[in-house]
C-alpha cells in the first residue's frame, strides 16, 4: 500500500512539474517581448519563435494544446533532441560516478584522521564556495603543471580532474552526514545490549552496525549523485566537458528553448525518480530498525 | 592593482549584499504569510502543500539556472528566479515552526482564555519564532550571495555592465597566471563574507539555546 502511494505520489509530482514547466515556457515568448528590444532583427527572431511554438494570437488553441499536451511531448521527443541528450548524459554520468567513487576515498581519508582534525578540516572544506575551488584546480593542475590542458583531445584526463574537483568538495558533507548516521545507530539500543552481553566491539561494528548502515548510506550515495547532477553545469563548463550541464548552459545562452525543454524536463525526472529511489530505501531502513 | 579594481570589488560587494537583502525581504514576509495560511490541515491546504513539495522536488539550481537564463539578464528576473527556488523550502520550514509554536501549552492557555488572534500572533507566537526566523533568514542570504555569484560567474546574472563578486573571479580566472591578485581577492571577499554570515547565524542559535529558546 505504501509503495502504491509512493509511486501515486511519484507520478503526480512529475506530472505537475512537467505542468509547471510547460507554464513557464508558455509565458516565453511574451517574456521575450519585454526583453528584447524593438530593432528589427529582433522582431525577426521573435517572429520565428512564435513560428516555432507555434504560437498563435487565439487564446483557445494554446490553452487546448497545454491541455492536452501535445506540444510539449512532442517536443520532448523530438528525433534530434533525443539522442543529443542521451549522448550528453552518458559522459554526466560517467564524471558524476567518477565523482562519487572520489568521493568515498576522500571521505574514507577523513576518517582516518583524529575526529576533531576531521571536523575542523572539513568546515573549511565546506566555507570554500565552487567557484573558487574549480578555477584553482583548473590553473593548477591544467594551466600550470600542463598535465591536461583544458578543452584538449585527453577527455579521460579532464574528465578525472574535473571529478577530483567534485569530490574533494563532496566529501567533507559525505563524511559528516556518514559520521551522523553511524553515530545514531551506534546509539541504538540493541548495540547496548551487544556490548552488554560481551559481544566483541569488531564484531559489533562489522555485523551489527555495518549492517545497518548500507541503506543510509544508499540514500546518501543518490543524494550525492543528485547533487552532481545539479551541479555538473558549472563544473562542465570551467572544464570544457561536454556533457548535459553544458548543453544545458548553451541552449540557455542561446535561447533554444526546443532543448531547454526537454532538459529542464529529463533532469527533472532523474532528480524526481532517485528521490524516490532514497526515500523507498529510508523506509526500508525504517522497517529494518 | 588599478584603483578602480577596488572600487569594482567594493561595488560587487554591496551588489551582493543588495540582491541578497532584496530576495530576504521578498521571500520571508511572504514565506511567513503563506506559512501561516498552511498551518491547518485539510485537504485544500494539503493539495498547496503538494504543490509546494513538486517545487521542492525540482532540482534547485538547474531550475535557477534556468529561470534567470530565460527570463533575461535584469535584477528583477534574478530576484524572481531566486524567489521562486526559495520560497517553497521557506515555506515548508516557517510552517514547521508555526505549527509548533501553536501546539505550546501556553500558546492553548491563551487562545482558551479567548485572546485574538492578532494578538496570539504577536504576542506569544512570534516571540517564539525569532530564533528560527533569523538563523533561517541568515542562511537563506548566505545562499542568495552564493546564487548571485554562480549566475554571474556563468554570465547569467543581470547587467553585464555593473560589477558582482561572481563576474570579477570570472574575469580574474584569465588572469589567474599572471596576476592571481584579481581573482583572490574577490574569491577572498567571498569567502569572508559567507563566513561571517555563518558565524553569525551560529551565534544567533547559541545565543537563543542560552535564552531557552529553542531552535529546529
Amino acid at each position: 500500500m505504501k509503495f502504491l502511494k509512493s509511486l501515486l505520489l511519484f507520478c503526480a509530482a512529475v506530472f505537475l512539474s512537467y505542468l509547471f514547466v510547460r507554464c513557464l515556457l508558455w509565458q516565453l515568448p511574451g517574456t521575450l517581448a519585454d526583453v528584447l528590444s524593438d530593432s528589427e532583427t529582433n522582431l525577426k527572431d521573435l517572429e520565428l519563435l512564435r513560428q516555432e511554438f507555434q504560437v498563435s494570437e487565439s487564446f483557445w488553441k494554446p490553452l487546448w494544446n497545454f491541455l492536452t499536451l501535445n506540444w510539449g511531448v512532442s517536443q520532448l521527443f523530438r528525433e534530434e533532441n533525443f539522442p543529443l541528450i542521451m549522448n550528453h548524459f552518458y559522459l554526466t554520468l560517467r564524471l558524476s560516478l567518477l565523482s562519487l567513487l572520489l568521493t568515498f576515498v576522500f571521505s574514507g581519508c577523513f576518517f582516518l584522521f583524529n575526529q576533531k582534525f576531521s571536523e575542523r578540516l572539513s568546515n573549511l572544506l565546506l566555507a570554500l564556495p565552487a567557484i573558487a575551488i574549480y578555477p584553482l584546480v583548473v590553473f593548477f593542475l591544467c594551466d600550470w603543471t600542463s598535465y591536461c590542458p583544458a578543452g584538449s583531445s585527453a577527455l579521460f584526463k579532464a574528465i578525472f580532474l574535473a571529478a577530483l574537483a567534485q569530490g574533494l568538495l563532496a566529501s567533507p558533507r559525505f563524511y559528516r552526514e556518514l559520521e551522523w548516521e553511524l553515530d545514531e545507530i551506534r546509539r541504538q539500543r540493541f548495540v547496548l545490549v551487544l556490548r552488554a552481553k560481551g559481544v566483541r566491539p569488531s564484531k559489533i561494528w562489522s555485523v551489527h552496525i555495518l549492517k545497518n548502515a548500507i541503506a543510509p548510506f544508499l540514500s546518501l550515495m543518490l543524494l550525492t549523485i543528485l547533487s552532481f547532477f545539479a551541479g555538473a553545469v558549472l563544473l562542465e563548463a570551467l572544464f570544457d566537458l561536454p556533457g548535459m550541464g553544458l548543453l544545458l548552459l548553451e541552449a540557455i545562452r542561446a535561447r533554444d528553448f526546443t532543448l531547454i525543454f526537454p532538459l529542464v524536463m529529463f533532469l527533472s525526472l532523474l532528480h524526481l525518480s532517485t528521490l524516490q529511489a532514497g526515500r523507498f530505501l529510508k523506509i526500508g531502513r525504517a522497517h529494518a530498525l | 592593482m588599478p584603483f578602480d579594481f577596488y572600487s569594482k570589488l567594493l561595488q560587487g560587494t554591496l551588489y551582493s549584499f543588495f540582491v541578497a537583502g532584496s530576495a530576504l525581504l521578498l521571500c520571508v514576509p511572504f514565506s511567513i504569510l503563506v506559512a501561516l495560511l498552511l498551518r491547518k490541515n485539510d485537504p485544500l491546504r494539503r493539495m498547496l502543500l503538494f504543490v509546494l513539495d513538486v517545487f521542492i522536488a525540482l532540482p534547485n539550481q538547474i531550475l535557477l539556472l534556468t529561470l534567470a537564463g530565460v527570463l533575461g539578464g535584469s535584477l528583477s528576473a534574478l530576484l524572481l528566479s531566486v524567489f521562486i527556488t526559495q520560497v517553497p523550502g521557506c515555506i515548508r520550514h516557517f510552517r514547521v515552526h508555526f505549527i509548533r509554536a501553536y501546539g505550546e501549552v501556553h500558546v492553548e492557555a491563551a487562545n482558551a482564555l479567548g485572546i485574538g488572534r492578532v494578538r496570539l500572533f504577536f504576542l506569544h507566537v512570534l516571540p517564539r519564532l525569532w530564533a528560527p526566523l533569523s538563523v533561517y533568514s541568515i542562511s537563506l542570504l548566505k545562499r542568495v550571495i552564493l546564487m548571485e555569484a554562480l549566475l554571474n560567474f556563468l554570465g547569467l546574472g543581470f547587467d553585464p555592465l555593473s560589477p558582482s563578486l561572481g563576474r570579477l573571479i570570472s574575469e580574474g580566472r584569465s588572469a589567474l597566471f599572471w596576476n592571481p591578485v584579481y581573482f583572490l581577492a574577490p574569491v577572498i571577499i567571498l569567502v569572508l563574507c559567507l563566513y561571517v554570515l555563518q558565524s553569525v547565524s551560529d551565534r544567533f542559535s547559541l545565543l537563543f539555546r542560552s535564552h531557552g529558546l529553542r531552535y529546529l
